[in-house]
């Protein structure tokens, strides 16, 4: 990124805002097991002192559970003492499941009897990961195709621009569901895959006006003219160039994988169980959502995944708002403009450079 | 003849939308050792004789291109066959469900735009007011919510109050004043998304033709400030909106899958998830078709509506 565009993404106080917003769930993903874990951080039992139990398997400690140390032994625990898949023996539950909030669990049990703080935590991991690798594949999917598209055109742009229009023509969340419907089962892996390959429409058809636009710049022309191979002319001076759109398309892209991920969990058909997902924290909650002890179930992932989501969609408007040139005044129109991600489908003829609807796609 | 040139050009589109229900379908497990342990088709009371025969007579065990075709051709003529559930064709049973989805996303629609003028005419004469400011936290407040939260909030606020939260209609009435009453949280859940986008396309819309010659022109001859914006800015900003249209339909079928679920509506969502569940190909392929090309007729109708409306675009291609 150009450090002008940088500078006047810094200069909203509201991107810096969903920025530390995001790397704050970052690092929850990345220490959930520090923070909610059965299994403590160093452990020392019977004279030997185990580094990471909480994330290291030792064959001693298998069925180790926090009562079993004696005197002499020590251990440093995580905050929570509870980890997300850990359902408690039949014996030891009181009263009817989910729990309410108390001082064993603050949030609450959900209706196995897991812990709902550890659950919440663990599933930031879930959420971001998806996210986060789905929108990553699905931009590089959509970067290369349209560049391709926009830069080459014939056949493979029609082709490109044709699978994009089929793709968009569907129902998004009803084409994901009957892609995981088909399969097996469902796994994280297969939830990354359908999104991923689905959403990548999106993202060429921004980078392919862009190409378009990049296309009749003097310096590509230049490198042409100076008999650059095609190759290089695309490699060197179109792709850099059909960046932005890209970027921006990335970062929009990671909240709406992490809402799709939550709802095809909700409907059973992402994450599997036992993992945990906000969206399948949900479904538990519907389960019996009239029940009170349920309605933490229900509010606490819901206001997450808001949270999450919201992280990234606010870097995505501020790297949108510090890429595009329009708002750096010197008016030259990319292929971005539009305030939304949904933009014009069909080939039809439009209003000559109007209205900002896929502004750079020429009528044909 | 542009008109059916427009036509045509759907052709691959229909072929693509088609295709990929039909690649679905045949990627699903068929063996019939997988079929005979499937619990969901058991419990559907089916035998596999059944299931095997409608996968030869479908095409769904020929190669992929060959059974497409054998497939396509049944489609043509209106065979979508019977639902492994119950028998009943499926024809039938998409008959049933899409206009339950249709009495969800066109109130929905309207709504949608209805609401989305006055916020994004509101918005834009002032750009960094207070009430822009304010409303454009709320939009991207509502475009960063789970559905299925809003409509479990929704459920919840909802439970002990007159406000129904199941189904299509309550045992025994066939009022219109209950089926409203039961739509009522539904449309609201599947509104907002739409909301959020439309207003904030009007908006940024709306701003740029406030930058229009004309628009100066409207000043400079002396009319007021509200006839400027209504009269000479909204109309040109609205054009746009139409082409929204056509895509605000598979974004409100998207979240009618959790909304239906949520309130157990039967709808096209519903059906699809019973199918899904139930791993109901012919119901699937179905009803994956009809949602894709549902999507393509707006898609066209708000190109015909765009035409129309726009006195420089024509079907016939681009003005001299």
């Amino acid at each position: 990124m150009r450090r002008g565009a940088w500078r006047s993404f810094a200069l909203r106080r509201r991107n810096l805002f969903g920025l530390g917003l995001a790397l704050g769930f970052l690092l929850l993903a990345l220490f959930a097991d520090f923070i909610a874990s059965d299994r403590p951080i160093v452990l020392r039992k019977e004279g030997t002192l185990y580094l990471l139990p909480n994330l290291i398997e030792y064959r001693p400690l298998r069925g180790f559970v926090a009562g079993d140390l004696r005197s002499g032994d020590w251990a440093l625990w995580p905050p929570v003492r509870h980890g997300p898949y850990t359902i408690p023996p039949l014996a030891d539950l009181e009263g009817p499941l989910p729990q309410p909030p108390g001082p064993e669990h603050p949030l609450g049990t959900d209706s196995a009897g897991r812990d709902v703080l550890a659950r919440l935590l663990h599933g930031t991991r879930t959420s971001l990961g998806v996210g986060i690798v789905a929108a990553l594949v699905q931009v590089s999917i959509g970067l290369f195709l349209g560049v391709l598209a926009g830069y080459l055109g014939g056949v493979i742009d029609v082709a490109v621009t044709r699978s994009a229009e089929v793709l968009l023509s569907f129902p998004l969340l009803l084409l994901l569901l009957a892609a995981q419907g088909v399969l097996e089962r469902t796994t994280l892996f297969s939830t990354m895959a359908v999104i991923a390959l689905t959403r990548w429409a999106d993202t060429s058809r921004l980078v392919r006006a862009e190409a378009l636009r990049v296309r009749e710049m003097p310096y590509v022309e230049a490198s042409r003219a100076l008999g650059s191979p095609r190759l290089r002319t695309l490699l060197v001076h179109v792709l850099p160039n059909c960046l932005s759109p890209a970027l921006v398309a990335a970062t929009f892209g990671v909240g709406s994988a992490i809402l799709l991920e939550s709802a095809l969990s909700f409907l059973g058909f992402g994450a599997p169980e036992p993992t945990a997902s906000w969206g399948l924290l949900m479904a538990n909650g519907f389960q019996d959502v009239l029940d009170p002890n349920a309605r933490v179930l229900v509010l606490l992932p819901g206001l997450a995944i808001f949270l999450a989501v919201s992280a990234f969609n606010l870097i995505g408007e501020g790297v949108r708002d510090a890429l595009d040139p329009r708002y750096q005044g010197d008016g030259e129109r990319s292929a971005f403009i539009t305030s939304d991600q949904k933009r014009k489908l069909s080939p039809m003829p439009r209003r000559g450079g109007g209205n900002g609807v896929g502004g750079g796609t020429p009528a044909t | 003849m542009a008109l059916s040139k427009r036509l045509l050009g759907m052709v691959p589109t229909f072929l693509g939308i088609t295709f990929i229900a039909f690649a679905l379908a045949r990627a699903a497990p068929g063996h019939p050792l997988a079929l005979e342990g499937d619990v969901g088709l058991r419990a559907g009371g089916n035998t596999v004789a059944q299931m095997r025969e409608y996968r030869r007579s479908m095409g769904l065990d020929d190669p992929l291109l060959v059974g497409y075709a054998r497939w396509l051709g049944h489609v043509v003529r209106g065979d979508l066959g019977d639902s492994f559930r119950d028998g009943r064709p499926v024809l039938v049973l998409l008959g049933e469900a899409l206009p339950v989805t249709l009495l969800l996303s066109l109130p929905s629609i309207l709504l949608g735009y209805l609401l989305a003028i006055p916020i994004g005419v509101v918005s834009a004469v002032r750009p960094g007011g207070l009430f822009d400011r304010v409303l454009t936290a709320l939009v991207f407040v509502l475009y960063s919510l789970p559905v299925q939260w809003v409509a479990l909030m929704l459920v919840l606020a909802a439970s002990g109050s007159a406000v129904p939260i199941q189904g299509l209609r309550s045992e025994g009435v066939r009022s219109l004043g209950d089926l409203l009453a039961h739509l009522l949280l539904p449309i609201a859940c599947i509104t907002y998304g739409s909301l959020a986008v439309l207003s904030r396309h009007l908006r940024s819309s709306m701003l740029e033709t406030m930058g229009q010659d004309y628009i100066r022109t409207a000043r400079a001859k002396g009319l007021s400030e509200t006839a400027v914006v209504l009269k000479h800015a909204l109309p040109n900003s609205l054009l746009g909106m139409i082409t929204l249209f056509g895509l605000t339909f598979p974004a409100l079928a998207s979240g009618a899958v959790i909304v239906e679920r949520i309130f157990g509506l039967p709808g096209m969502g519903k059906l699809t998830f019973d199918a899904v569940l139930g791993r109901d190909l012919p119901v699937l392929m179905g009803s994956i078709t009809l949602a894709g090309l549902v999507t393509m007729v707006g898609l066209l109708v708000s190109d015909l509506l765009y035409a129309a409306v726009d006195p420089r675009i024509s079907l016939r291609g681009k003005p001299a």
